[in-house]
């Protein structure tokens, strides 16, 4: 799996679950939607998003005890960009913020994901009604 | 009705008025240009999307209708994300279609403030009203989705005056929805209303084609250098020769078209938008937001210094408000029967530049918030927050990075004594204005009141660019007004 690849499976929404044989047809679906949107955007806001992403590899790749991002367990890919994204620089957290965007954007909008959905019970809404963690 | 035109190769077009842009203004303007029984050649940078294909996916849609994917941003200590179309009908196909005119007391301080001429709210009136046919801007019949009646009840709760909202709409007999959340054919957005009017009687439409750079010969434009694709995808060049020219090509197009031009004096140095924080309200019962209309009614109370709203609701919009913090808010998701968006969008003090950088296919937009318009958003944000959950929300998430949405009332303004955090406010803008302002200055201002540019003797301005400032409600219909009464004058003129 490559870097892009891999960054964009370890941001994938844990819901709905898919079926393990549907998860990697997702993936390469909503990797080649966030790598169309760049692609799209400004040449400035395109710029710095590679810059960004080329240091997330490197810093990955040293976290990572010199392991490829596509070498490693996808929670530990997930871990590796939230502590990226959580040294609060803006850059970083903003890098993690678009890729994420346009991961959750094309996941919800995914025909499978849909399906799914919609074959679910009607949610109870729970989580939202709890106090603040 | 003439369809629209294709390349298949290098190609010269000659026209006697050329409108360049076909949203909101250059529609306008070629419609009645077109219905004066003048030769007009519309030429637009996106692609043409007739309504039976308007994606219903907002995946979709990006890509296909909106300017840079929708990844665009103005720079500065808080960046905003913005959002402006880019096909046949421009914004006017991506947004809401929400009818609003521009507040009494804002075109009167526009008039005063710009020194403009025979511009005053009983003089663009008429402009209006013929904005308002052309798109049959209308309330909706029926009854109103709960995401409009909790809007409406939480206004009522506080005691604040809400608005309901006209939109530019007809009735359909079509089952299938798009992503605006109309009927199929029923949003009287330009590709639908004034764009075949204008084709019906004789205008020409080139879409996918990109102006490079106007052609001037001393104080006249003489058409323009564009690039075009053919119906392989492959670029053309095109050359366009023209005795009159109209940009129309929006807020941030329009400036950087003539700065690539060598035209900058005043050139987008007073870009305009309206900065907005979303929240999400969650309710013990389902809202279910997907399944209904955006709230149709907006909180007027404080206009036209701030106004409340409600947000296009559908599972993949609901996301892109949780992922702005996703570890925080992603467990949410599950519970998007019960949510609903809402938003406070103020009219700011502060300004940006559309700056051209050579070599950049796009304009770089920088954006500075007054310390005016932090408070502004603060304290819209508290107030939009309490009256949700005045109204029964058990929880209200703002766009606020690493904050877990307050659940008591009481827990707003203690939060937000501080002010607005700006380091983790995430912020929006679908209006965009005001970079090429009219003013009766040429000293200070790039137009004159009537939209010709200041140097030039047969280039008008007819889009967002030249409003004077924020409207503080949707621009559509100021920009079809101040076009429609822009295309007046020349018409007048060309006697």
């Amino acid at each position: 799996m490559r870097a892009f690849e891999a960054t964009i499976d370890a941001l994938l929404p844990e819901w709905p679950p898919l079926p393990a044989g549907r998860r990697s047809a997702v993936n390469i679906s909503c990797s080649r939607f966030v790598a169309r949107q760049i692609a799209l955007s400004p040449a400035h806001i395109r710029f710095g998003i590679c810059v960004l992403f080329a240091a997330f590899c490197i810093y990955a790749f040293v976290r990572l005890g010199l392991r490829p991002l596509g070498a490693v367990a996808r929670e530990q890919r997930a871990g590796v960009l939230s502590v990226f994204a959580f040294e609060q620089v803006p850059p970083l957290v903003a890098l993690e913020r678009v890729l994420r965007s346009m991961t959750a954007l094309a996941f919800f909008d995914h025909p499978d994901v849909l399906a799914l959905i919609s074959r679910e019970p009607s949610p109870a809404g729970n989580s939202l009604h709890t106090k603040a963690p | 009705m003439s369809s629209p035109l294709v390349i298949d190769g290098p190609a010269s077009l000659a026209c006697d008025v050329l409108v360049v842009g076909t949203g909101a203004g250059g529609a306008t303007v070629a419609a009645s240009l077109a219905n004066a029984g003048i030769d007009v050649l519309m030429v637009e940078e996106g692609p043409y999307v007739p309504a039976a294909k308007v994606p219903r996916l907002l995946s979709d849609a990006l890509p296909l209708m909106w300017r840079g994917g929708g990844l665009m941003a103005t720079l500065g200590a808080i960046p905003i994300a913005i959002a402006e179309g880019r096909c046949v009908g421009g914004g006017t196909e991506i947004n809401s279609a929400i009818f609003q005119r521009a507040p009494d007391e804002v075109i009167a301080g526009w008039a005063n403030a710009n020194h403009l001429p025979e511009f005053s709210p009983q003089t663009l009136a008429p402009f209006y009203d013929r904005s308002a046919a052309v798109v049959n801007a209308s309330l909706t019949p029926g009854p109103p989705g709960p995401p409009t009646e909790i809007l409406r009840r939480a206004g009522e709760a506080m005691g604040w005056k809400t608005t309901a909202l006209e939109r530019g709409r007809r009735e359909t007999s079509s089952q299938q929805h798009q992503l605006s959340g109309f009927a199929t054919g029923a949003k009287q957005s330009m590709s639908a209303t004034l764009i075949p009017d204008a084709l019906g009687r004789g205008a020409r439409l080139l879409p996918r084609c990109r102006i490079n750079r106007l052609t001037i010969k001393g104080c006249r434009v003489t058409g323009a250098v564009a690039t075009g694709r053919d119906a392989q995808g492959r670029c053309q060049r095109i050359t366009l020769s023209a005795s009159q020219v109209f940009l129309c090509a929006g807020t941030t197009q329009t400036p950087s078209i003539l700065q690539r031009s060598g035209i900058s004096k005043n050139i987008g140095r007073s870009f305009q938008v309206h900065p907005t924080i979303r929240v999400v309200a969650a309710f013990p019962e389902q809202v279910n937001a997907h399944r209904h209309d955006l709230p149709l009614v907006a909180i007027s109370e404080f206009m036209p210094a701030l106004r409340m709203g409600g947000s296009v609701f559908t599972l993949s919009s609901f996301a892109l408000a949780l992922a702005e913090d996703w570890r925080v808010r992603g467990r949410f998701m599950p519970d998007y029967a019960h949510c609903g968006i809402y938003y406070v969008m103020i009219r700011p003090d502060g300004v940006g530049r559309v700056r051209t950088v050579p070599g950049l296919a796009e304009p770089v937009l920088t954006y500075a918030l007054t310390e005016r318009d932090c408070r502004r958003l603060r304290d819209g944000l508290s107030m939009l927050a309490r009256a949700l959950l005045a109204v029964g929300a058990t929880r209200v998430i703002p766009s606020l990075r690493g904050h877990p949405g307050w659940t008591e009332a009481g827990r707003v303004e203690p939060d937000l004594r501080y002010g607005l955090p700006q380091d983790r406010a995430a912020l929006m803008s679908i209006h965009l204005f005001g970079s090429c302002p009219m003013g009766r200055d040429p000293d200070l201002f790039p137009v004159d009141p009537w939209g010709r540019l200041a140097g030039f003797n047969n280039v008008v301005v007819a889009d967002g660019s030249v409003l004077p400032g924020a409207p503080g409600v949707n621009p559509q219909a100021t920009i079809m007004a101040l076009a429609l009464r822009a295309t007046d004058n020349y018409l007048a003129g060309r006697g």
